[in-house]
């Protein structure tokens, strides 16, 4: 159980990762789980995340790793994304949701939040026409509900 | 890429040898088991995939349906129940609390997960915690009683030692209330004995502690006992409300208590 034990992760394909425990105590699952039963013996298996996704959420621990206020980083939902944070979220959107689930997942409630914010800045500011455009929604409302004044309705 | 269904035949494979090493004692092998069971379980069940742009992108696995997301709920919350269980068995009540609140978080009407979350709250000491539990369950599902034994046992115990370490104080409040009794639950009455004691005391020494009518106790005692006395305080009885609206299934869950599924 010392700070120095690493933990070996399998992703969906079986990849495996080797990662020191304090980059896997970021993840509130594989930190309950590690606590509970400290070295597992085997492989951790990673069902539900695949390589490239994994890759990236270690990344993100790994820069993040001495951060003081890792827990508490993006709970300010006004305040600007840092730098760091900005660049890493600079992904296609099928990376950038599939960073969602394994935030979500792994529990992993700073990233979670770095992404939705990064989801959310895509539609602020937005017409709905660009929003649907942006994530390739189909418009289905008809074109009497299109023209009715939506703001005025509040 | 296993399939969604693949992948849950796998984790409650996990499930079920965890099931196995608690029945044959081994906690640590049933709790690593369980932990893979969640490792396979969570995240195929994810509430994202219901928006529209994310049915898009999975590719791989596909969605999982309705049915399998209620499977995987069940199955989640049956998973860390049974953690709790292991952890219980371990001395380990925090835990055991945590992984109860995250199976009943998947599954409200997990009857075992509320259950075992009394039980640890009752050993942690949390005596009114564990009876909104016990109470929401009712006293149909096997085993609340003997809870609810335990608890009263231990309330009193409680009440006891309180009442011994506190009870040269509480006699001495209480010598005024024994010599006036007609005014022993007036407010100004228990202000003035704690503040004049010692005039109260030198006036009657003679009378002693044994004395004083069990009519007089609540108004002090109940004040410093409150956290440990019978009657829960309001914000507690809300969240029973709560749960025991929420709460639908008993009848046929009981059954699977008695049976076990651990």
């Amino acid at each position: 159980m010392s700070a120095h034990s690493q933990i070996l992760l399998t992703s969906s394909e079986g990849t495996e990762f080797i990662i020191d425990r304090d980059i896997a105590d970021k993840s509130m699952l594989l930190k309950c789980m590690l606590e509970d039963i400290g070295e597992i013996g085997q492989a951790v298996p990673l069902p539900n995340v695949s390589g490239p996704i994994l890759t990236k959420v270690i990344e993100y621990c790994t820069h993040h790793r001495d951060d003081p206020n890792f827990l508490s980083a993006n709970d300010d939902v006004a305040a600007d994304i840092d730098e760091w944070d900005l660049e890493y979220c600079k992904v296609d959107q099928g990376t950038l949701y599939e960073l969602i689930l394994a935030a979500n997942y792994l529990d992993i409630k700073p990233l979670m939040d770095l992404t939705c914010k990064t989801v959310a800045n895509m539609i602020k500011a937005k017409s709905p026409e660009e929003i649907r455009k942006t994530f390739n929604i189909t418009n289905d409302f008809t074109p009497d509900e299109e023209d009715q004044d939506w703001v005025d309705e509040h | 890429m296993s399939s969604i269904q693949e992948k849950m035949t796998n984790a409650l494979t996990c499930k079920d040898q965890g099931n196995e090493a608690f029945k044959n004692g081994d906690i640590k092998k049933a709790l690593t088991q369980y932990h893979l069971a969640v490792l396979g379980l969570s995240g195929l069940d994810n509430q994202m995939s219901g928006m529209p742009m994310m049915s898009a992108m999975q590719p791989q696995t596909g969605m999982a349906t309705d049915d399998q997301k209620n499977v995987i709920k069940t199955n989640l919350a049956v998973v860390y129940s049974n953690m709790a269980a292991c952890h219980l068995k371990n001395g380990n009540y925090k835990r055991a609390i945590e992984v109860c609140d995250t199976a009943l978080k998947h599954d409200p009407t997990n009857v075992k997960a509320k259950f075992r979350r009394a039980q640890a709250k009752l050993a942690e000491g949390n005596l009114a915690g564990a009876e909104a539990d016990l109470n929401a369950l009712g006293e149909k599902v096997p085993g609340v009683k003997a809870e609810l034994e335990k608890l009263k046992k231990k309330s009193k115990d409680a009440d006891d030692k309180q009442r011994k370490t506190m009870g040269g104080f509480l006699s001495r409040g209480r010598i005024i209330s024994s010599t006036d009794p007609d005014h022993e639950d007036s407010v100004e009455n228990v202000t003035s004995a704690s503040a004049t004691t010692t005039t109260t005391s030198s006036t009657s020494p003679s009378t002693p502690a044994v004395k004083t009518t069990p009519k007089s106790k609540p108004t002090l005692a109940s004040k410093i006992n409150s956290a440990n006395s019978n009657k829960k305080p309001p914000k507690i009885i809300q969240e029973e409300e709560y749960q025991t609206s929420s709460w639908s299934g008993t009848a046929p869950k009981i059954q699977e208590l008695a049976d076990g599924e651990e």
